[in-house]
């Protein structure tokens, strides 16, 4: 028999009731932006669907010492206005801030994104060069933390069983490190990304890199952490001479991660572009040089 | 000339308040008691022929009624762009095919209770084709022999317009310039897809078709042929349309869907999703050009040659009405005196190209306006002068024999555009060299202004002053929300001094709308509709000043009108107004104010668009950012100044995505990759630039007050405009529509190469 049923839960115990008796037929909606196209696609006309946005609990955005925390149900537009996403999780909110139109922002939430596992999604980027983890509930109740990259398989898929959900999105706060988000898409606005990339780095006084974290979206099934690149970068100092490095690491990390593929003439060459724009809005001071508008 | 009262002024379009309350029904807010609801199979292969089709567990889903194929329904061919029963054109298209020739072509369809058990319904139809091999090139398909599309060949027509001797022009000629232009697919991107709804309306039998269409008697006609019944049994009714730009031209949807209601006698509805009005409607016909100028050292244009190759899609449809409009239009901006077009359209397994916005002038100019550039830079000359030494002058003539010109005013475009925008201090400042770089082009376009020369162009209507003195206007016209309604009832409104609220002008309905020959199209309705409503309106108005006359026993001389009053200027004071005196001529001398009218357009003017662009292209990622436009218009004269102003602006965004983002992307296998708007990159608000819109109102003679068309000329000139501004701040050569950013890099790389090596 064709039938949804929709079972909107209030509270955490009672998403656990409902997640004890998940099946393969279960679906978990948050904002809807992904899972209402997918169920026209994929024809879905039957099934449990669990709507998650009843579960006022999991919509804020707090911080402790250690951690800027994050609910499940938290919107995009919410994270992209927070003043604490944007102290310590600058990428995070430059990512929220990109994510298609100001409706899809307003619906869609970042629990909601991590799942989805789209291979081009802003936010699995920049969650992944901030190392975040996510917290998961499963229908026996149980709550433990798995790292997104871990949950994030790529090409829409994801590593959740039937009977878990993400709660809560929890970065790690670094006070010495500073990030920050790019992208490439076929417009400003309302755009899926060609390209996109997120960076960490922490670095001394004299402007030397002593750690950094560069991740790749949207140039394979799912986001990658390029060792390579953020190696070369580590003991440079950050200087005019410092974006060129960087850019032909980039580009060596492009030809090696997608040569002979259609795109990979124009995303060796784009993501300049995205090393440029990020390098310029974390040190604009010191980035002059070549603009000239 | 007196001073105008309605003309020239701007008034809200007749149904704004509605739209923006949302109280206005489209044809997906109509509902009928016990109507069905179908949905279309649309083929998932590019060409093959049906083997079988099997329908037995799609019939037994419950809720569904019926289901087509071609075996149960009509095998009539017809041609959908046959707007008019004299037409001659190759009729290649049916209701369900039995040998599918582009992924969506139709080869069934369930009605059925409701929308979800159609979709349903539709999953459970078993097919097998015999696949065939494709051809998705249009230059394949004019080599291909084989692989026959249609059992006539696939070379549509080839056809050659000439003038002078371009052979012997070229030889002497000191200075060649060659180039090879390809512009691409495009999809209308109306808001609203494409949708029908039919019954049998039970107070007199006839079958109706409700359709946000651009000719309700080309839908009568086509809906006729395919069913094989007589014009008198069907009815078509323009409803409110979400968008159109030539995409609902051709009536795609209304033979298939009237026909379920002719079978089973009761209401369906018929709706595209965006994907399948993607793929399966119409498109803009992809070209590949060739263009060559001969000039002399003085910049002078000696000849032109010129060759297109149009790929009409997988039907006929306008194949060879569009690749001759676009020769046409080759000789009516330039003065040139010897040059050749040759057009060919061909076949292919691609979605079916139709009428959009300019009708092949976009691509024709795309072609040539990027040649004029390379021409100007290889003469060293500003292209700005360039054309100014050879674009035509008023009154000219059409080598051709074409219709004449007019008062062409496009050198007065040129220099008033150029004078707003700066252009000589923006084209002259030194290059950036930097990641970002900024460049201005411009071009120039023509277009016209219906059928006169080409096509019977004439429209009746019947207008008549009413017993409260208020008036009625029954015409065949079809407001795409361009503003056709008020645009009628301006011009009818100052001639006749009634205020426009007071004339009532419903939209096109074969039953109840005199005959018009043409529709919505060819930028006509302003020049020719309007212009009919301005003379019928003037008959009116004769007639109503000889009865006054008679009435107020004056001389016809002595009556005068004033602010809905007639009076006789020797007696003043007796004011008769316009609903007393209609009453007093009824009653009195048994006439009846109205008057039915003919009008034949004696004209087809050239009208003109220039347009300037700036454009900043980041060369590290080969986005490109439109960040000016001036778009000046010799529009004779604007009946309401804002309507224009919106048409152009409109225009320029269609014109930006189409040199920049937008593309029906095909895969070797004849899928449409960017079948919705996520992949199908239409320019929104965040990258639209400041258009200052500048109108040269210098007057038309034919036209109504002086005005001639701007529909579809303001969305040609912006696409090369911005493609030589590119080209202008790179120093490349992008001549590939749309320029998009891997294009634009490889061209920078290309250079690059070219320098280093």
């Amino acid at each position: 028999m064709n039938e949804i049923v929709i079972k909107s839960p209030t509270t955490l115990k009672e998403l656990v009731q409902i997640l004890a008796v998940a099946d393969n037929n279960t679906y978990m909606l948050s904002g809807g932006t992904d899972f209402i196209i997918k169920m026209r696609r994929e024809k879905i006309n039957n099934g449990t669907i669990i709507n998650l946005k009843d579960l006022k609990e999991l919509n804020y955005i707090t911080n402790t010492e250690d951690y800027v925390k994050i609910g499940g149900i938290t919107t995009l537009t919410e994270i992209s206005c927070s003043s604490i996403v944007d102290k310590y999780a600058t990428a995070l909110k430059e990512a929220t801030g990109k994510v298609g139109s100001t409706q899809i922002r307003n619906a869609a939430t970042l629990a909601g994104n991590i799942a989805n596992s789209a291979p081009c999604a802003d936010t699995v980027t920049a969650l992944m060069a901030l190392s975040a983890k996510v917290k998961i509930i499963n229908g026996s109740g149980e709550i433990y933390e798995k790292k997104v990259d871990d949950i994030v398989l790529g090409s829409e898929k994801n590593s959740l069983k039937r009977d878990e959900v993400i709660i809560e999105v929890n970065i790690p706060i670094d006070l010495e490190a500073r990030s920050s988000f790019g992208k490439i898409g076929s417009r400003t606005a309302v755009t899926i990304s060609k390209l996109n990339m997120a960076v960490t780095f922490k670095y001394n006084h004299e402007m030397v890199i002593n750690e950094a974290m560069v991740v790749i979206g949207a140039i394979g099934p799912k986001a990658f952490n390029s060792s390579t690149v953020a190696n070369s970068l580590l003991n440079k100092k950050i200087n005019t001479q410092f974006i060129y490095l960087f850019e032909e690491t980039l580009q060596k990390q492009v030809d090696e991660a997608i040569l002979g593929r259609a795109s990979h003439p124009y995303k060796r060459e784009a993501i300049r572009g995205l090393a440029d724009d990020i390098m310029k809005r974390m040190f604009p001071q010191i980035m002059t040089g070549g603009e000239l508008s | 000339m007196t001073e105008l009262k309605y003309v020239g002024k701007y008034i809200p379009i007749h149904d704004a308040y509605e739209k923006v309350k949302g109280k206005l029904q489209y044809v997906a807010d109509m509902e009928m008691d016990g109507m069905l609801h179908a949905k279309l199979l649309l083929s998932p292969i590019a060409h093959g022929v049906i083997k079988s089709i099997d329908v037995t567990k799609a019939e037994a889903l419950p809720g569904v009624v019926k289901v087509y194929t071609y075996k149960n329904t009509p095998q009539n061919l017809y041609n959908s762009q046959k707007w008019h029963v004299g037409l001659e054109v190759v009729k290649d298209e049916r209701l369900f095919t039995d040998k599918v020739r582009f992924v969506g072509d139709r080869v069934a369809a369930v009605v059925a209770k409701d929308k979800s058990i159609a979709e349903k319904a539709i999953e459970l139809i078993e097919v097998q084709y015999q696949e065939l091999p494709i051809v998705l090139d249009p230059e394949e398909a004019l080599m291909e022999e084989t692989i026959k599309i249609h059992d006539h060949g696939n070379v549509i027509m080839e056809k050659e317009i000439s003038v002078g001797n371009v052979n012997e022009a070229m030889e002497n000629a000191p200075i060649v310039v060659e180039d090879f232009v390809d512009t691409q697919k495009v999809h209308h991107a109306a808001m609203e897809p494409h949708i029908c709804m039919t019954a049998i309306d039970s107070t007199n039998g006839l079958l109706t078709i409700w359709t946000p269409c651009q000719v309700v008697f080309q839908v009568r006609l086509i809906v006729a042929e395919a069913l094989g019944l007589s014009l008198n049994r069907i009815r078509a009714i323009k409803t409110t349309v979400g968008g159109s730009f030539g995409g609902k031209g051709q009536p795609i949807l209304e033979p298939v869907c009237a026909y379920f209601t002719y079978d089973l006698g009761v209401p369906v509805k018929l709706q595209l999703d965006r994907a399948e009005t993607i793929s399966s409607t119409r498109t803009r016909n992809a070209t590949i050009g060739r263009v060559k100028t001969a000039v002399d050292k003085e910049g002078n244009i000696l000849a032109r040659d010129i060759d297109v190759l149009v790929d009409a899609g997988a039907y006929f449809t306008n194949g060879e009405a569009v690749t001759i409009a676009m020769g046409k239009k080759a000789f009516r901006l330039y003065d040139i005196k010897n040059q050749t077009y040759k057009g060919t359209a061909v076949y292919t397994n691609t979605p079916i190209a139709g009428a959009c916005r300019g009708y092949g002038s976009p691509q024709i100019h795309a072609l040539t306006e990027i040649n004029i550039d390379n021409t100007a830079k290889k003469l060293g000359l500003d292209p700005v002068e360039f054309r100014l030494k050879n674009l035509v002058k008023p009154y000219a003539k059409d080598p051709t024999g074409g219709p004449e010109l007019g008062n062409a005013r496009v050198i007065d475009c040129l220099l008033k555009g150029m004078e707003v925008f700066d252009w000589k201090s923006k084209y002259n400042r030194p290059k950036a060299t930097g990641r970002f770089v900024k460049g201005v082009g411009m071009a120039c376009a023509t277009h016209g202004s219906g059928y006169y020369n080409a096509y019977p162009d004439f429209i009746t209507m019947d207008l008549r002053v009413t017993e409260d003195g208020e008036a009625i206007l029954k015409a065949s016209l079809h407001d795409l929300g361009c503003g056709t309604i008020v645009t009628i009832k301006q011009i009818v409104a100052e001639v006749l001094d009634i205020n426009p609220d007071k004339i009532l002008v419903p939209e096109a309905d074969t039953l109840v709308s005199p005959f018009d020959s043409a529709g919505t199209q060819a930028s006509r309705v302003t020049f020719v509709c309007g212009a009919a409503a301005k003379k019928t309106a003037e008959l009116v108005k004769e007639k109503f000043t000889k009865h006054s006359a008679d009435i107020l026993k004056c001389n016809i001389d002595d009556i005068l009108y004033k602010d809905g009053f007639i009076l006789n200027k020797n007696n003043p004071q007796a004011m008769v107004s316009y609903g007393d005196m209609v009453m007093l001529i009824q009653t009195s001398l048994k006439e009846d104010i109205s008057v039915s009218y003919t009008y034949k357009s004696p004209a087809n003017p050239a009208v003109y668009g220039v347009n300037f662009a700036e454009v900043e292209i980041d060369t590290y990622t080969g986005l490109v950012r439109v960040i000016d436009i001036v778009a000046v218009h010799d529009i004779g004269k604007a009946i309401n100044p804002v309507f224009v102003e919106g048409q152009v602006q409109g225009a320029i965004q269609m014109g930006i995505g189409f040199a920049l983002t937008e593309e029906i992307v095909i895969d070797n296998k004849g899928n449409v990759k960017s079948n919705n708007f996520s992949k199908y990159h239409v320019i929104n608000a965040p990258d639209m630039p400041d258009v200052k819109v500048h109108l040269i109102e210098a007057g038309e003679e034919f036209g109504p007050f002086g005005a001639k068309s701007v529909g579809e000329v303001s969305t040609v000139p912006i696409a090369p405009a911005i493609i030589n501004g590119i080209n202008h701040a790179l120093d490349i050569n992008i001549t590939s529509l749309p320029a998009t950013p891997e294009k634009i890099l490889a061209a920078l790389n290309n250079k690059k190469n070219l320098i280093g090596g």
